[in-house]
């Protein structure tokens, strides 16, 4: 086994609550499917046998399920959070650092994507990389989309990511996020750094996928530092920092003799990153002996000689895209319908017969019912609907058993499980949950029970 | 009178009349105005420095000529009369040559940077359609008709576009990178717009503004690039030089059109070259690697055995680049090893080695001498026994029996040293005593000490670099010809790695404490400046008056407050001290012994500032906070007051009105406002006094 598989599904989706209060983001249904669905399906396709699910406890038994329902052959190790309590992604991967033997691919279950995984591998293997991210060069259409629910100001994160151009490596990482909140209005980049990659693409459009294979060594270097809590914020921009720094080999040789001993006995918490390198010397000799050399222009050795590397797959085409703001979530309905059948060629869908008119790009649940004179566009329909008559949808979500009486005019909203709409409303850029009396007529509005407000 | 040949010559060709819009025209500047190649350059233009025994302008205009640049401008400044004669008199200016050339010339005085020449041709209204600029010191074998028809292309889609510059790459470490000229570009790799510029030769650390990158998705940095002192230009970049007198430099340039750039819509592009050779002769290490490009032939065709000058022979090329004109006599037992040339008419002696040098017409070398990495130019006698390993000798010089240059060195020409004599490294003669007119600090003692170092016998005077404001760093980078640098860069990028390692919270540690310096970068940088025109100041005595033009000046260019100006000036004047003399204060009486004359001399500034009483309460909270971050200077503090009081640059009320106010951090109420008591009561009494009196 060379690679072992995590998928990070104890996000809360905190940047749509009005969809997550009753049910984790990677609950949440894409087309039919459960987030994590994808995920699963990703790893699958990419030929793990299992993986490593992080989740709350309480979801366990809705996720232990998953592969049975949907004929995935995945096996799932599922590993739980305690209740109600936050852990960042690296927090989670400590979690379950016993049961990493290997490098590890760490994804988020709000990826869906169709790139395929082995190039990011064999980057991973061609480099010895220290962690390999995902990039992909986003499609800008995301941007413009119309958001259900209240209107915000809505921000994409960006980051800009510093990339060789001779070698993938990646040189800086800074998310935009955080030099806005520290009021810099400059980005400063060491001369030495230059120095090292004199061509430097900056790149501030690409969409981070949050794929990450990990070695191991680095995972053990995540699982003492207990500061770490995330992987994209704190973890990643820490690596990429400390690919300058020189290996201090003389300390190294000196701990060496008892290493085994130094790390059961020894406070080590403070431990240098460089004594959690492994081969590092055996490596170097290789790199010695060859005369392959990843870069030109100067007289260093491969990699520059340095021992930590990130790299970076900038994946030029192909579909990625991730749930993880409300535009995204439901233009990631809208796509995916769309791409289908060239995604998943092994997954028929097989659409209720009836004499409604359904457009193109619909995805209705067997199980619905649609009357003759509606029409639905660029909308999912989940299972157990009841749709009436002359009812027009249009680039809506519904998800499973929503009634929606006659007469009723729908765009760009969401609908979740249960919910009710009477005869004759017209809403627009809505997210309801649950009942909507006869003649309402909303625009950009959450409508959800006064009690769960209050919860909130 | 030269026009009126060219003309001539124009019609004479047959040539159909072109309009000037056809026309490829070029102007080269034939100066570099800078003085890196003194004392060599102070009687002979740069451009006829020769460069493998031949004049560096010869190599310009033939690269002009071989891309098929229809007319050149030469507009020359320093030694103007001796480009026009050698010009006047080599193929150049002949009615066959297929390249005509105007000369235009300017006295120093009128012109002292490429800003200025370019404003010039811009007066005399010589041009009007897109140009080639180019400097006479640049060697190149580009094709620039097709970057030329690409800035035309270019100017189809983008009507605001001012420039096309040529940049080569070249990755950190090669030895055409100059040292005094490394940059960094930030270009839009999709049409290669030139986003920003910056000099990175005396940077740590690189700063690019966040909105460039918000504004184009993708951004290519380059340190990889070579300046090559060539550029494209459209014709309003004269008119541009004309309106903003500040543009001095290229850089200047650049700079001002990307500031403004969303006022007046100007562009710049960059083009990278591909396979083509370009370099600029900046100073003396790139004289040397350039000289070893052309031997190596790296500029092909420009290459010695390809020479078509008249004047000079060409050069016969034998295996591992050695070349020799004709003439040349080599006596039995010499060595020339690899990339050498020799001159005319030279004669080498017995059992000499040469290697990777070049050695000038007329030249006589004796038995048994050894050169290493030199340039000899014309008529050197070097005498028996000599070792030369990386220098510059010019024209005429004369090394007797024994002679030693340490490495680095440039003899000016009509040089002669005595026999046995030793050069230390990095030294630069000159024949004649150096001119004392401006240099207004050497006194004459120094001359006698410095004028005839090495001996008696010796013609040969030590140059020294008259100061320039920014002359560490360069004269630094210049000391650090033939010297092995590798090992300290390597050391440098050390230090910088392990900074690295340190997390970044620990970059200020470099400033001296004075007190909470304001978090906001502007005011930060603004304390930095004003402390280094103090310190420059009070160095070199300039007047009041002229330090407060610098200080208003760096208050604009950060924008801070007025409040802040006060504070930071007095704070900076407390630091002054410890600056200076890099120790921290002591606390003893050696303290304000240190600092009363410093203070002495920036009163008037003081009572620039402090002019009201608000003015001076900031000051008063600036020596408060300062004797809060500084125990030590607490001691002086009273000392300070009673010496601002004496001199009327603190009123009584401002300091009385300062002392029952409550202190911002309340560790000054122990400390500062204890010691100051003493003070405090005694003008309490004095006021009393003297009110008393007038009652």
């Amino acid at each position: 086994m060379e690679y072992q598989a995590v998928i990070m599904a104890a996000g809360r989706g905190s940047r749509m609550t009005d969809l997550t209060h009753d049910r984790p983001k990677c609950l949440l249904p894409i087309c039919n499917r459960p987030m994590i669905w994808f995920s699963l399906k990703m790893l699958e396709n990419a030929g793990f046998e299992d993986v490593i699910v992080v989740i709350h406890e309480q979801f366990r038994a809705e996720v232990a399920a998953i592969p049975s329902k949907y004929g995935l052959n995945i096996k799932l190790d599922i590993a739980c959070l305690p209740k109600n309590e936050d852990f960042g992604t690296a927090d989670s991967l400590r979690l379950v650092k016993d049961r990493i033997k290997t490098d590890v691919l760490v994804i988020s279950c709000d990826l869906v994507c169709d790139i395929p995984l082995h190039n990011v591998f064999d980057l991973h293997r061609t480099h010895q990389s220290s962690v390999t991210a995902l990039f992909s060069q986003s499609s800008p259409e995301v941007m413009s989309t119309a958001v259900p629910g209240p209107k915000t100001k809505f921000k994409q994160e960006r980051d800009l990511v510093g990339l060789d151009l001779q070698t993938p490596r990646l040189v800086f990482l800074v998310s935009e996020a955080d030099l806005t909140s520290e009021n810099e209005e400059e980005l400063s980049i060491r001369k030495s750094v230059m120095k090292h990659f004199p061509q430097i693409s900056v790149q501030g459009n690409l969409l981070d996928a949050h794929l990450y294979v990990i070695k191991k060594w680095v995972c053990d270097y995540i699982a003492e530092n207990r500061s770490f809590t995330m992987l994209k914020g704190e973890v990643l921009p820490h690596l990429v920092r400390k690919q300058f720094i020189k290996t201090q080999r003389k300390k190294n040789e000196k701990e060496l003799p008892n290493a085994d001993v130094s790390v059961v006995s020894l406070n080590t918490t403070n431990r240098d990153i460089c004594s959690f390198l492994v081969d590092v010397e055996e490596e170097e000799k290789i790199r010695s002996y060859s005369v392959w050399n990843d870069h030109r222009g100067d007289l260093r050795g491969p990699y520059q000689d340095h021992n930590i590397r990130c790299f970076a797959y900038v994946a030029k085409e192909g579909f990625c895209l991730r749930a993880n703001s409300l535009s995204n979530y439901c233009e990631l309905n809208r796509q995916v319908i769309k791409r289908w059948n060239t995604m998943f060629p092994d997954e028929e869908i097989t659409p209720p017969v009836s004499k409604a008119q359904v457009g193109t790009d619909c995805l209705i649940g067997e199980t619905s019912q649609l009357s003759d004179k509606c029409s639905i566009k660029h909308s999912v329909i989940g299972q157990g609907c009841n749709i009436g008559e002359k009812v027009r949808i249009t680039n809506c979500i519904i998800m499973d058993n929503v009634t929606i009486m006659k007469e009723t005019t729908l765009q760009g909203s969401i609908l979740m499980d249960n919910s009710v709409i009477e005869n004759s409303c017209d809403l627009k850029d809505c997210i309801v949950g649950h009942t909507v009396h006869s003649n309402c007529k909303s625009t950009n509005e959450v409508l959800v029970d006064a009690d769960r407000l209050l919860e909130i | 009178m030269s026009s009126n040949k060219t003309s001539k010559s124009m019609s004479k060709s047959g040539s159909e009349v072109l309009k000037q819009e056809d026309v490829v025209l070029a102007v080269l500047i034939a100066d570099s105005f800078s003085i890196r190649f003194a004392p060599v350059t102070d009687s002979k233009p740069k451009a006829l420095l020769p460069l493998v025994n031949r004049p560096m302008i010869d190599y310009a205009l033939e690269s002009l000529l071989l891309s098929g640049v229809q007319k050149t401008f030469v507009y020359c400044v320093a030694h103007a009369d001796q480009i026009r004669q050698y010009l006047k008199e080599s193929k150049w200016m002949r009615s066959v040559s297929p390249m005509s050339i105007e000369v235009i010339s300017q006295s120093p005085d009128d012109c002292r940077s490429l800003g200025d020449s370019l404003r010039d041709i811009d007066g005399k209204s010589l041009i009007r359609g897109d140009f080639i600029l180019m400097s006479a010191d640049v060697i190149s074998n580009v094709q620039l008709i097709p970057i030329l028809e690409e800035h035309r292309e270019k100017r189809k889609t983008d009507k605001g576009i001012v420039m096309t510059h040529i940049f080569k790459k070249s990755f950190p470490g090669h030895r055409s990178r100059s040292a005094e000229e490394e940059l960094v570009l930030a270009i839009n790799p999709t049409n290669g717009r030139i986003l920003n510029y910056q000099q990175t030769t005396n940077l740590k650390k690189l700063s690019f503004p966040l909105e460039m990158f918000k504004e184009h998705g993708l951004v290519d940095l380059r340190y990889d690039l070579v300046d090559t002192h060539i550029s494209i230009c459209s014709p309003v970049v004269l008119p541009l030089f004309s309106d903003n007198f500040d543009y001095q430099t290229w850089g200047d340039f650049v700079r001002g059109i990307l500031i403004n750039e969303e006022i007046l819509n100007n562009t710049i592009y960059y083009h990278q070259l591909e396979g083509s050779y370009a370099a600029h002769v900046s100073n003396v290490p790139m004289y040397d690697a350039v000289s070893k490009d052309v031997i190596q032939r790296w500029a092909f065709p420009l290459v010695p055995d390809l020479n078509r000058s008249e004047t000079t022979p060409r050069h016969t090329l034998s295996r591992h680049n050695v070349y020799k004109q004709p003439g040349v006599t080599l006596a039995k037992e010499s060595v020339l090893e690899r990339d050498v040339a020799v001159g005319e008419n030279s004669k080498i002696g017995e059992r000499t080695f040469v290697t990777q040098s070049v050695i000038g017409s007329r030249c006589t070398i004796g038995n048994d001498v050894y050169i290493n990495n030199a340039y000899i130019w014309d008529d050197v006698n070097i005498k028996n026994n000599c070792h030369i390993e990386v220098a510059l000798i010019a024209d005429g010089v004369v090394l007797n029996e024994g002679v030693k240059i340490g490495r680095g060195c440039v003899i000016g020409p009509g040089v002669v040293l005595a026999a046995g004599t030793k050069i230390p490294d990095n030294t630069r003669l000159m024949a004649h005593p150096p001119k004392c007119d401006n240099d207004f600090e050497t006194s004459d003692e120094e001359d006698d000490k410095v004028a005839k170092p090495f001996s008696a016998d010796s013609v040969a005077y030590v140059y020294q670099r008259p100061v320039e404001e920014d002359s560490d760093a360069e004269s630094l980078i210049d000391e650090l010809w033939g010297l092995d640098i590798d090992e300290d860069s390597e050391s440098e990028e050390d230090e910088d790695e392990d900074e690295a390692d340190n997390d970044e919270d620990e970059e200020h540690e470099e400033e001296v404490d004075v007190g909470d310096l304001p978090e906001d970068m502007n005011a930060r940088s603004f304390y930095n400046e004003v402390l280094e025109s103090l310190q420059r100041g009070y160095e070199e005595k300039i007047k009041g008056d002229n330090l407060v033009l610098e200080i208003n000046s760096s208050k604009y260019a950060y924008n801070v407050t007025m409040k802040e100006v006060n504070m930071l000036v007095i704070k900076a004047m407390l630091s002054l001290p410890s600056v200076m003399t890099k120790k921290a204060a002591t606390g003893t009486n050696e303290d304000w012994v240190a600092l009363r004359p410093i203070l002495q001399h920036f009163l008037p500034v003081m009572r620039n500032y402090l002019k009201n009483n608000q003015s001076m309460l900031d000051s008063l909270e600036a020596l408060e906070e300062f004797g809060v971050h500084n125990s030590h200077f607490v001691k002086s503090i009273c000392k300070v007051l009673h010496f601002l009081y004496g001199e009327d640059v603190l009123s009584e009320d401002a300091i009385l009105e300062w002392y029952t106010n409550p202190p911002n951090d309340p560790s000054a109420l122990k400390t500062i406002r204890k010691t100051v008591e003493p003070f405090i009561t005694w003008l309490e009494e004095a006021e009393e006094e003297s009110s008393e009196e007038s009652d």
